[in-house]
């Protein structure tokens, strides 16, 4: 039964349009598809003396690596390759590897897909990320409505008791001591409250709201956060800044996307505690091309970003991150969501000194016409 | 008497509410399920029912339509933890006085309450008077004077 499964799983490999290889662990190639043969110029006899070097190359920021190099470091990521085909023609691909065990021993099965235009990388690299990222979102959704539940029933007695408390004593500094037991009660409360709009459960529609109330509730998520890596924040949003048509869990991912960037940027400067070791966040109000825009600008004093990469900073998961926890979706994300506003981004950036990002979004998204939902 | 009845499985979520109101000079009974909360309704009545919408032996929303066809004149207060309660309620097409999301607090639990029982006097108000001006146009009717 398993060998007639494998025989069959086989005959489906090799008519399929896609580059099949079985490679044991120093990347001998021990099977090859039809496709691959035909296209790769490999006939049966010569297979036994190949490697999977002689037909795939990748290449990362510009530096030939090897392949057995990235197979083995297990990433389960489709990576970026380049084929050699007949002629020493050069086909765009993408491979994805996942181990296994072919005749009793260990191996490696290689699956390599063409991709001449990036059409693939765009449907199937992407839009995996992009799924897996939305899953996560949405788990963590799930486990922030949960979570509010439990701790809202908690909050709601430690605070009513500390009231109880203060209206039967008189004692004012005991009366004191109750009123920080609520202000901090209200303060669980309010992250829990951003965390769970945060997680997605939020309304969609665009409303007018003002840009501090956006930028207190993206900072509520960083609080220990910054306490911890000791980062301090400075904000400059002046308190007659015109309110904002917008979606408001958007502008809050843009606004913690940057922070999150900005965090990175000032930990990998500065180890501890530093002066320089800030985060500056002002908005201010704009007029051009009779539009009225807000503009917020996330400044730190961190790494920069060299000129060599600036370009690419907004493009999938372009990461300087890697293997840590960045996924190259950040940037790309928020400049999605600042173009969906009608609104741009740009960046300024000196190496070892700052980085500014600015946003600039329209007031309104359509000329003062009405607040209806795209 | 104002007479109020609190429904939560939350212990410091009763206690803490029932002190509130007999502070606020009402009188206040706290049920942990809805079973409970029915068997104290058969017993007393009540102007202001503040229900959790997640309770245990019986569903929120089952026990708030058995209130509303039982006591229709009760005003209802419903708190809960889940902030898709209100669409909930909406969809069933429930009349609620007003919403309490929790974290309850103090000063809005208060102030929910007092514009609860002025809603509730109001109610009594213009049924007493409804009645009155009813009893009345049954003595106008019978004694107009006639005309010249």
């Amino acid at each position: 039964m398993i060998t007639e499964f494998r025989t069959c799983l086989m005959e489906v490999l090799d008519s399929a349009n896609l580059y099949f290889f079985i490679l044991d662990k120093s990347g001998a190639v021990l099977h090859i598809n039809h496709y691959a043969k035909e296209v790769l110029d490999a006939t049966n006899g010569e297979i036994s003396h190949k490697n999977i070097q002689d037909f795939v190359t990748i290449q990362d920021n510009h530096d030939p690596i090897s392949v057995m190099d990235k197979i083995l470091s297990e990433t389960n990521d489709y990576v970026r390759c380049n084929l050699i085909g007949k002629e020493k023609r050069i086909i765009p691909a993408l491979m994805k590897v996942t181990r296994g065990q072919w005749n009793d021993e260990d191996v490696i099965f290689a699956v390599v897909y063409d991709d001449p235009s990036g059409v693939l990388k765009t449907n199937l690299r992407q839009d995996y990320k992009i799924r897996v990222q939305e899953q996560r979102l949405q788990s963590i959704g799930t486990l922030a409505s949960g979570i509010a539940h439990e701790i809202n029933n908690p909050i709601t007695g430690i605070i009513n008791y500390a009231q109880l408390i203060s209206e039967r004593i008189r004692d004012s500094v005991a009366k004191e001591f109750c009123s920080e037991i609520i202000k901090e009660g209200d303060r669980i409360a309010n992250i829990v409250r951003n965390l769970l709009s945060y997680a997605g459960k939020g309304s969609e529609e665009y409303y007018l709201i003002s840009i501090s109330e956006i930028v207190s509730a993206a900072l509520s998520l960083f609080g220990s956060l910054f306490r911890k890596d000791q980062i301090e924040i400075k904000l400059y949003i002046p308190t007659d800044l015109a309110s904002l048509e917008c979606r408001q869990l958007q502008i809050e991912q843009v606004l913690v996307n940057l922070l999150t960037n900005a965090r990175n940027a000032l930990n990998r400067r500065y180890n501890g505690y530093h002066d320089n070791k800030i985060i500056i966040i002002s908005a201010q109000q704009i007029k051009e091309a009779n539009k009225i825009w807000i503009r917020m600008t996330v400044e730190d004093h961190g790494i920069g970003i060299p000129d060599k990469i600036r370009k690419q900073i907004f493009e999938p998961f372009f990461t300087t991150n890697a293997g840590k926890n960045g996924t190259g979706l950040g940037l790309f994300i928020t400049k999605h969501i600042v173009d969906k506003h009608k609104g741009r981004i740009y960046v300024e950036s000196e190496p070892n000194s700052y980085t500014k990002f600015h946003i600039d979004l329209p007031i309104q998204r359509m000329n003062g016409k009405s607040m209806t939902n795209q | 008497m104002t007479r109020v009845l609190i429904i939560d499985d939350e212990k410091c979520i009763r206690v803490t509410l029932r002190e509130f109101l007999i502070k606020m000079g009402f009188r206040a009974h706290t049920a942990c399920d809805g079973a409970s909360a029915l068997q104290l309704m058969e017993h007393y009545e009540f102007d202001i029912i503040i229900a959790d919408i997640f309770l245990p032996k019986m569903n929120g929303i089952n026990l708030i339509k058995k209130i509303h066809f039982a006591h229709p004149e009760c005003l209802l207060i419903v708190i809960s933890g889940e902030p898709t309660v209100r669409k909930m309620i909406g969809d069933v097409r429930l009349r609620i006085f007003d919403y309490l999301e929790k974290p309850v607090f103090p000063d809005r639990f208060k102030a929910t309450i007092y514009r609860a029982v002025q809603f509730r006097e109001r109610q009594m108000l213009l049924s007493a008077s409804q009645e009155q001006r009813s009893s009345c146009d049954d003595v106008k009717l019978y004694s107009l004077p006639k005309c010249a």
